[in-house]
């Protein structure tokens, strides 16, 4: 009996998403002027489960979200957040913290996720580490376009079945 | 009209120093409220109709189905009008040809419910930047009521039945924000099948544009900083004149400017409050200046309060 026991409970663990160690995010949130849109924007946010605190600069629209200890953390979810208040994200920067990663060149696996680092600076995978979110909806149109041939040229090489994500950072 | 072009051009240079808002009181911009956002308002509208005080009272519910997507719902009281065009507004010369000289003023009528009219508006582009945006949405209106109007001016928030559309261009740019909302409106007849009567109101096409800045705070600190904007509404409307039927008898109009064919620009400048950047209180007038509107007299004051509720998805 004890034997099943544990051996559920291995399966349950084993079954247990790998979550990227995200401590915070700094969102620049874009299109908007008033304290309102601001409140708004927050509130959005803060509906989220794994958000544990939302600090907005009201002049600059940078949001600063810190994430509840042991909650899995969905930066797409918080990116949603933001355009169903209505308003754009003109910057993402997370806040990583690294635990034993094994970083094969440019690359790190979380779980079925793949982290790519777009930039020259090589991935120290040591300790909390800032990263800028590199996608469509994640960065201005004009930021996005200077990292397209790059990504275009990513994709062509790592073609195949994925089953997780390939998130492009810049760190 | 060089008078009022050169008032808003003098307007237009003056805001843009400032940063400027888009809650306009009168007008919604291409923006729509958060999706699952809930915003209820409460507005007045009083004007004096020789000696007798005309009040509109409207309680709008929006809400955001998306980003892109809102719909509005608005419910209208007021006592400018009876249930039925009122007695004496058909009147018949020696031959018995009908003839009308309109709905006498001042006259009292009781407090009634006017209509219901439902807003869909689809924002289809958004440009968005640091401190600006491009917007654009369309709209559409249908709206159902029970007031007999008589004037030929249509308007469908309390009013007239019927349907209207329209596009919506809002431009914010760091210190200078402008919106333009261009629409028409098809009402429906007003048809009173005991006395034989049919009126058609005039179809109308309406130019408007919003202005306004922030005049506190001038940097902010937290949200709850009561802001207060200012804004200036100018409104351009132009419409066709009243058709009136009795018996099938085609009802001549005698010099009576609010059942002729009529354009007008108004003024509508407010001030507004949002408090601890929720709860939203404004206040406006409205002002001919070109022409002017028979619905109304002048001043109009304006008078409105809302609130957002925030739902968990």
């Amino acid at each position: 009996m004890n034997r099943l026991l544990l051996v559920i409970v291995s399966l349950v663990i084993l079954a247990l998403p790998v979550n990227a160690q995200f401590t915070s995010v700094k969102i620049n949130v874009i299109g908007l002027t008033c304290s309102a849109c601001s409140f708004g924007t927050e509130r959005s946010i803060r509906q989220l489960k794994f958000v544990e605190d939302v600090k907005v600069d009201l002049n600059t629209n940078i949001a600063e979200i810190t994430f509840k200890k042991g909650e899995p953390v969905y930066i797409d979810q918080i990116v949603k957040k933001v355009y169903d208040a209505g308003f754009s994200v003109g910057k993402v920067i997370a806040t990583y913290h690294f635990t034993n990663e094994t970083v094969n060149g440019k690359s790190w696996n979380v779980g079925e996720d793949t982290y790519m680092n777009l930039s020259t600076n090589a991935v120290d995978p040591s300790g909390d580490k800032e990263m800028t979110f590199v996608a469509d909806k994640y960065m201005k149109k004009s930021d996005y376009k200077l990292y397209k041939p790059q990504i275009d040229a990513v994709k062509m090489m790592v073609k195949g079945n994925r089953s997780g994500h390939l998130y492009y950072v810049a760190m | 009209m060089k008078q009022s072009l050169l008032l808003l051009f003098l307007f237009l240079y003056s805001v843009s120093s400032f940063f400027t808002q888009e809650l306009f009181p009168h007008n919604e911009p291409a923006s729509n409220v958060g999706k699952n956002v809930l915003t209820v308002r409460a507005s007045s509208e009083e004007f004096q109709d020789q000696g007798e005080i005309r009040n509109f009272q409207a309680y709008r519910f929006q809400f955001g189905l998306s980003a892109n997507w809102m719909l509005t719902e608005t419910f209208s009281f007021s006592n400018h009008h009876g249930s039925q065009l009122p007695n004496g507004f058909i009147l018949h010369d020696s031959l018995g040809a009908p003839y009308t000289q309109g709905a006498s003023r001042g006259k009292s009528y009781p407090y009634l419910f006017e209509s219901m009219k439902v807003n869909l508006k689809y924002r289809f582009l958004c440009r968005d930047s640091e401190h600006k945006h491009f917007r654009m949405a369309a709209y559409a209106d249908f709206s159902g009521g029970n007031e007999a109007h008589a004037e030929a001016e249509p308007n469908l928030t309390g009013d007239n039945s019927g349907m209207g559309a329209g596009i919506i261009s809002t431009l914010l740019l760091h210190k200078f924000a402008a919106s333009l909302n261009a629409g028409g409106i098809l009402p429906a007849d007003y048809k009173d099948v005991f006395r034989g009567i049919q009126m058609s109101y005039g179809k109308a096409a309406y130019v408007n544009l919003s202005l306004g800045y922030l005049l506190y705070p001038r940097v902010y600190t937290s949200y709850k900083q009561t802001n207060i904007n200012l804004y200036a509404e100018f409104q351009f409307k132009t419409y066709g004149g009243a058709q009136i039927l009795e018996n099938g008898r085609s009802v001549s109009v005698q010099d009576v400017p609010a059942l002729e064919p009529g354009s007008y620009l108004e003024f509508r400048p407010s001030i507004q409050f949002i408090i601890r950047s929720n709860t939203r209180v404004d206040l406006s007038l409205a002002e001919p200046l070109v022409n002017r509107s028979w619905t109304h007299y002048y001043p109009v004051y304006m008078f409105s309060i809302q609130q957002n509720i925030y739902f968990r998805q």
